[in-house]
């Protein structure tokens, strides 16, 4: 044993999946202190989730392949580290909160782990009664695990590593899957782990805003080594000049800060000052709150802030009509409908966004509108003809449609056999769509690779591009940001406008990802309860909302009306700048 | 009994046991979905029989290359029927024992495989949902399951199958992670919830008992079993109906008292 001053110490480690001859990590060097919260953050495959995993004691014992360097937990090494007591001590917890479930009731998966460590009955009830008190899950204790939201699916996971009683808590992007509310929430929880009980919190995550005021530090992790290992502030200033594309909205907003605000609060300061004294510098960042200068909305037209509803194409004639929907999956109409009087048309060349909490409705009315389910009531209508009675050739050549999971797309040995196989499905013989697709999608050097080999982005690509090789007019996507890092999730949204022109296209993306929706999409649709709850532009659905809002909507908020993205802000500032 | 008996009456009587027994925990309503899918089983296994066995002495058609026996098709019939029995077997163990109740009893055994059977039975919903979610990946892409005749309609299933078969894969290790991520295998379990032993459970288990000595006493009497080659027996002796008298009455004891009791 050694006192090496850390709770963590990692020493020139080095890290070879099996049968790889890449290094995941690469000589990196580390010290986690005993309750620190520590963020890290990078590009898909930059190695975040291997660095967990050995952290975890999950590498090499689990994973096996070649480890170089040296791991120390309180001073012992990973190596000569009893399991057990490693699984007492930090507990980890996945991306996917299905997969983590192993019991049918709440309480039972609470107490899975308490099991297998061989706690006493007395003590397993109370640990338990603790952690349902401490996530608010009391009263789902006895419901069944497949009955619970995403959200409250992930609080029970989280629940059954807390229950454990580690000393730190690995979490590999817990939000990825759940909605806003649920997402703030986990981050609500997070925050008091780390405040009010001391925990260590080690997170790995896409989205760096919702936690830059609870990190104490963050790195950021490129081709398995670590590039930066700084303060969140000082995280922030080098980001915008190193790594602009990762750089958080509201950093993007304030460029010319000298402190980069760290929350809502601190960059509505920022902003204030910027509109009371375009002059001088902004004043330092205290959490000061004064009050509002009240500039109200901006004009329509000014600064390309749009006002009122601005459909692409021909506003006359909709691409796709969907009809009085009702839906459900029982086959009596008396059972709760998953969906409800639904109406509303999408416009030729549009990208349209629905939003809506988990288990909403959003992926079944996708479903419906690709003509894969039948609705209860009422049709969709795409160029006149109801798209149910397609056969499936034809609607492949007018619908592309990519689920949630782009592993259900690709089988074939490489990932230009994936377009290949559409190709022949279709009768298609043009090969240099392949090229093109391939070339758009930023997959031409990967066109040989076996697909399920590739990072998640790669793979979300590659099963676009096997959907898009038929060329047709409508694009449905489910949650295609997913997974995706901050750089990776703009690069799609860009290709998806470029798009829309180019090939004369429309999107209709089902997101969790508001501020990628607020950013990209035409119009918006917000369901709720199988119900629409608004639709209309970005700033009309977005504007205002507790929730179903952006950090720059937040941030403008109650100083200048209807901002509801990065470019919208910026631009304002930009005319704010020329006004003096 | 099911996998043992061969005799068709024997069978028929243990699928009416196991009817009222998923009846009696309130799983009918689940049990006609095993039953669609069985039956459509069963044709096919019936089909499958009688064009394949030449066997038997009573033809009831003839031609150049195909010889269909009212032997064959009584045999067909009958492994229906246990196809059934089986499914409806596994029926009455979803609906009357839950995932965890059965985990908690037979963890104290064997934990390991009383794992599998949890993971099982967590993840055959999720499979069930997966197939439909890469079908319809498929049909994006202008793929069809159909095929002009039945050989081309199982090769069609192929991209589906690998696609099952990877991701299954990929999601036994997801799986495998969350175990040891909660300490799963590393030492002695204790366990959270214990079942006491109550009055009835004595009283079942006797019933059980009874039923399996029957059970024994039939298959060392040789009854239960049927000759349906070269030509079928006689379908019932005195013993038989004794024995399956016997054997009802003692296993329908136990979901009957199960009504009264709840």
């Amino acid at each position: 044993m050694m006192n090496l001053g850390g709770l963590f110490k990692i020493e020139q480690l080095s890290y070879f999946y099996p049968e790889q001859e890449r290094e995941a990590l690469n000589a990196i060097s580390l010290t986690v202190h005993e309750g620190e919260f520590v963020l890290i953050v990078g590009p898909s495959g930059g190695g975040k989730s291997t660095l967990a995993r050995v952290l975890s004691g999950f590498i090499p014992e689990f994973y096996g392949g070649r480890l170089q360097g040296q791991v120390f937990f309180q001073g012992h090494s990973l190596i000569e580290h009893n399991q057990k007591e490693w699984r007492k001590k930090i507990g980890f917890v996945f991306q996917d909160p299905e997969r983590q479930i192993i019991r049918g009731v709440v309480e039972n998966d609470l107490a899975f782990g308490l099991e297998n460590l061989g706690l006493s009955s007395e003590l397993m009830k109370r640990r338990i009664n603790e952690t349902l008190n401490f996530l608010n899950l009391y009263s789902l204790r006895e419901r069944a695990c497949h009955e619970l939201s995403g959200g409250e699916k992930q609080k029970v996971a989280l629940g059954s590593i807390l229950a454990m009683m580690p000393r730190v808590l690995v979490l590999d992007e817990p939000t990825s899957q759940l909605d806003p509310a649920a997402s703030q929430e986990m981050v609500g929880i997070l925050g008091n782990l780390h405040r009010e009980h001391g925990l260590t919190i080690i997170l790995i995550e896409q989205k760096i805003e919702p936690y830059l005021h609870l990190a104490d530090r963050i790195i950021f992790l490129e081709e398995g080594k670590i590039v930066l290992d700084e303060k969140p502030r000082e995280f922030l200033r080098q980001t915008k000049v190193r790594y602009p594309q990762y750089t958080p909205s509201m950093v993007r907003l304030a460029d010319r800060a000298e402190n980069p605000p760290l929350n809502v609060p601190e960059a509505r300061s920022y902003l204030r000052s910027k509109i009371l004294n375009p002059f001088s510098s902004p004043p330092a960042y205290g959490g000061t709150d004064f009050p509002p200068p009240s500039v109200g909305s901006l004009p329509a037209g000014q600064a390309g802030v749009r006002q009122g509803e601005k459909v692409r194409g021909n506003p006359e004639i909709p691409l796709l009509n969907v009809e009085g929907v009702f839906f459900s999956y029982e086959m009596s109409s008396f059972k709760k409908e998953t969906l409800s009087e639904i109406n509303f048309q999408v416009h030729p060349q549009e990208f349209f966004g629905v939003l809506g909490e988990n288990g909403a409705g959003k992926s079944t009315l996708l479903k419906i509108m690709a003509g894969f389910l039948k609705p209860l009531k009422g049709k969709v209508i795409l160029h006149g003809q109801d798209v149910h009675t397609l056969e499936v050739k034809k609607k492949a050549l007018q619908i592309a449609y990519l689920s949630q999971n782009p592993n259900d797309y690709l089988f074939n040995d490489t990932v230009e056999g994936e377009l290949k196989f559409t190709m022949d499905n279709l009768g298609l013989k043009d090969l240099k769509i392949t090229d093109e697709i391939l070339e758009a999608l930023g997959l031409t050097h990967l066109r040989f690779r076996y697909p399920r080999d590739l990072s998640a982005g790669q793979r979300q690509r590659a099963a676009l591009a096997s959907v898009l090789v038929a060329e047709p007019r409508l694009i449905l996507l489910d949650e295609p940001t997913r997974g995706l890092d901050h750089h990776l999730r703009n690069e799609l949204g860009i290709l998806l406008k470029k798009w829309i022109v180019k090939k004369n296209l429309t999107v209709i993306c089902v997101t969790q990802d508001v501020e990628f929706a607020a950013e990209f999409a035409d119009r918006i649709l917000l369901l709720s309860e199988g119900k629409i709850m608004q639709q209309g532009t970005p700033q009309e659905v977005l504007d205002g909302n507790l929730f179903y809002s952006t950090a720059i909507n937040r941030i403008f908020r109650g100083i200048v009306d209807g901002v509801v993205n990065v470019r919208q802000a910026e631009i304002f500032l930009k005319t704010l700048n020329s006004k003096y | 009994m099911a996998t043992v008996y061969t005799h068709p009456f024997y069978l028929f009587s243990l699928l009416v046991v196991v009817i009222f027994g998923v009846y009696s925990a309130d799983g009918f309503k689940i049990w006609k979905k095993y039953l669609s899918f069985g039956l459509s089983m069963a044709v096919l296994i019936v089909f499958i029989n009688i064009f394949v066995s030449p066997n038997g002495r009573t033809v009831l058609w003839e031609g150049k290359y195909l010889k269909i026996t009212g032997e064959a098709l009584c045999y067909g019939l009958n492994m229906g029927l246990k196809l059934i029995l089986v499914l409806s077997i596994f029926c009455f163990y979803e609906t009357a024992l839950p995932a965890d109740k059965a985990f908690r009893f037979f963890a104290r055994l064997a934990p390991n495989s009383a794992l599998v059977l949890i993971l099982t039975s967590l993840f055959i919903p999720q499979l069930r949902r997966r197939v439909g979610d890469v079908k319809l990946a498929m049909a994006a892409r202008g793929y069809s399951f159909e095929g002009r005749n039945l050989w081309r309609k199982i090769s069609s299933h192929y991209p589906l199958l690998k696609i099952m078969l990877l991701s299954s894969l990929e999601d036994s290790w997801a799986t495998a992670e969350a175990l040891h991520a909660r300490g799963f295998g590393l030492g002695k379990r204790n366990f959270y919830a214990r079942d006491a032993w109550r009055k009835w459970d004595t009283i079942f288990s006797v019933i059980f008992l009874f039923s399996l000595v029957i059970f024994g006493i039939s298959i060392f009497s040789h009854h239960g079993f049927y000759t349906f080659y070269p030509t079928m027996g006689a379908l019932l002796r005195t013993q038989d109906i004794w024995f399956i008298f016997l054997l009802i009455s003692s296993l329908s004891t136990v979901p009957f008292l199960n009504r009264i009791l709840k």
